[in-house]
């Protein structure tokens, strides 16, 4: 059939024909997967834009209802509406904002009579709100709460309120520009600690605190709304079989879920078993840092190699310092 | 092997090209710094070591960390990021994984060795390599006297 020799050059491929062109495809296609990856990521990002740019309205409608933001991680409150002076485990201020993101009937199943590791707060708990998780991180179902105690395996959030600067004492020196600020440092050596700086930070009821009945709203703010931090990320995978990802209903319980300090750098940070849990650090998927909401619900993204001490001064609303995001 | 493209592909100038490539390539973010960390004459088992540019004398940048493993640190590991150079705040926290105290909360998996420990140092540019003792005081946690600032144990 093939008896010209000629004729069978002409027609075929060459094995090196054939060689170049996979060769080729294989370099055009290893050029675009990366690219296609890239055009996810940032789509994926955009989505997380969007969904802290509503949840930063929701605060913002929450203060024009209510003239305060919501308290940031409740600790020893009195129940709701008041029964005598017995106290129970605050909720988290995602818990409040619900109604201001469209989870109104969410918000009205919670029972704020009882805390929130109660049975009777089971079905909210365990009830997965999309608008609370990054695209990139982790799933929901991924990382549950671990913990035993009361309401068992409620999923996490992505979302975190900003409590502001933290140090290992109390009267934390900060040193920006040249001058040196202080901070104030709840708790300081405990798992409990938290800054009195933060938009979103600790509240509580009962007397001897100088988080008892502590109410933040806009004026405040005094560095101005567009250069305080008020909500990161944190969407990270962990190593191993850790898990330090807790309930999102959860407000002050030994440590806080729905809120950490500013004391870590961007993605450095996870839960050492002991010492650490509100210091753990912002972090998330995206490549290079992290996002934030502003207080005037802007969102930001914020590179993990942020000077440290601008970063903490960015996370307090009142020092009086001029720390933007842009310096 | 006869090959015809000889003039055009030399082997070992195409590996010595591949080799400048990736070395410019590769470029690191941050100083890599690595060493021991013992406290009491041993190793400390876990926990976490940060650099952060030390603001009260003139530095600024990037922070780096990395994770404390038996007694040894390294920035270029996972869980770990490159400082920048200069004086340095030296932050240490010594854990012990499996010992968790006794009446500790739910969330509490291990015990602390000693509080946060902070120190000083300064960072060349370039492969750091800085061993650090943490004091026995350290155990005793930072000191803060009535008026003032914090002061390092």
């Amino acid at each position: 059939m093939f008896s010209n020799p000629r004729a069978r050059a002409v027609t075929g491929f060459t094995l090196v024909e054939l060689l170049v062109v996979i060769a080729i495809i294989g370099v055009m296609v290893g050029l675009l997967l990366p690219a296609v990856q890239a055009a996810r990521e940032a789509a994926r990002r955009m989505s997380c834009q969007n969904q802290l740019k509503q949840i930063g309205l929701a605060l913002h409608n929450h203060h024009d209802v209510f003239g305060r933001f919501p308290p940031g991680a409740e600790h020893l409150v009195f129940p709701r509406p008041a029964s005598g002076t017995t106290t129970v485990l605050g909720t988290s201020w995602i818990v409040h904002t619900l109604p201001f993101f469209e989870q109104q009937s969410l918000y009205e199943r919670y029972d704020f009579s009882v805390a929130h590791n109660h049975a009777n707060n089971a079905v909210v708990g365990n009830t997965v709100v999309p608008t609370i998780y990054c695209p990139s991180g982790p799933a929901p179902s991924r990382y549950t709460d671990p913990n035993t105690g009361g309401v068992n395996g409620n999923p996490s959030t992505h979302y975190l309120g900003v409590m502001g600067p933290a140090g290992t004492t109390d009267n934390w020196p900060v040193v920006f520009a040249g001058q040196t600020y202080t901070f104030r440092v709840g708790d300081a050596a405990t798992n409990g600690a938290w800054s009195f700086h933060g938009i979103l930070s600790h509240f509580r009821h009962t007397a001897g605190s100088i988080s008892t009945n502590r109410v933040v709203s806009f004026r405040d703010v005094i560095d101005g709304t567009s250069n305080t931090l008020m909500i990161g990320e944190r969407s990270v995978f962990l190593p191993g079989n850790s898990n330090d990802y807790r309930s999102w209903i959860r407000g002050n319980n030994g440590g806080t879920s729905a809120c950490k300090t500013v004391m870590n750098p961007i993605n450095s940070t996870n839960y050492n078993g002991s010492t650490n849990f509100n210091h753990i650090s912002f972090g998330s998927q995206h490549p290079g840092g992290c996002q934030f909401v502003l207080g005037d619900a802007s969102v930001q993204f914020v590179s993990e190699t942020i000077d440290m001490a601008l970063y903490q001064m960015l996370s307090s609303m009142g020092e009086g310092a001029v720390a933007s995001l842009s310096n | 092997m006869n090959c015809r493209f000889g003039k055009l592909f030399q082997i070992p100038r195409i590996i010595a090209l591949a080799m400048l490539f990736v070395t410019i390539g590769c470029g690191k973010d941050g100083n890599r710094i690595s060493g021991t960390i013992s406290f009491n004459g041993q190793p400390v088992p876990a926990g976490k070591i940060y650099f952060t540019p030390d603001t009260s004398k003139g530095n600024s940048g990037a922070a780096g960390f990395a994770d404390i493993i038996d007694g040894k640190y390294d920035t270029s590991l996972p869980g770990g990021r490159g400082a920048s150079s200069g004086a340095m705040v030296v932050a240490i926290e010594g854990i012990d994984p499996n010992n968790k105290p006794a009446g500790a909360g739910e969330d509490v998996t291990g015990s602390v060795l000693f509080p946060r420990y902070e120190t000083y140092a300064e960072i060349a540019g370039g492969d750091a390599v800085q061993d650090f003792v943490v004091p026995p005081e350290a155990a005793d946690g930072p000191k803060q006297p009535a008026g003032g600032n914090y002061v390092s144990p």
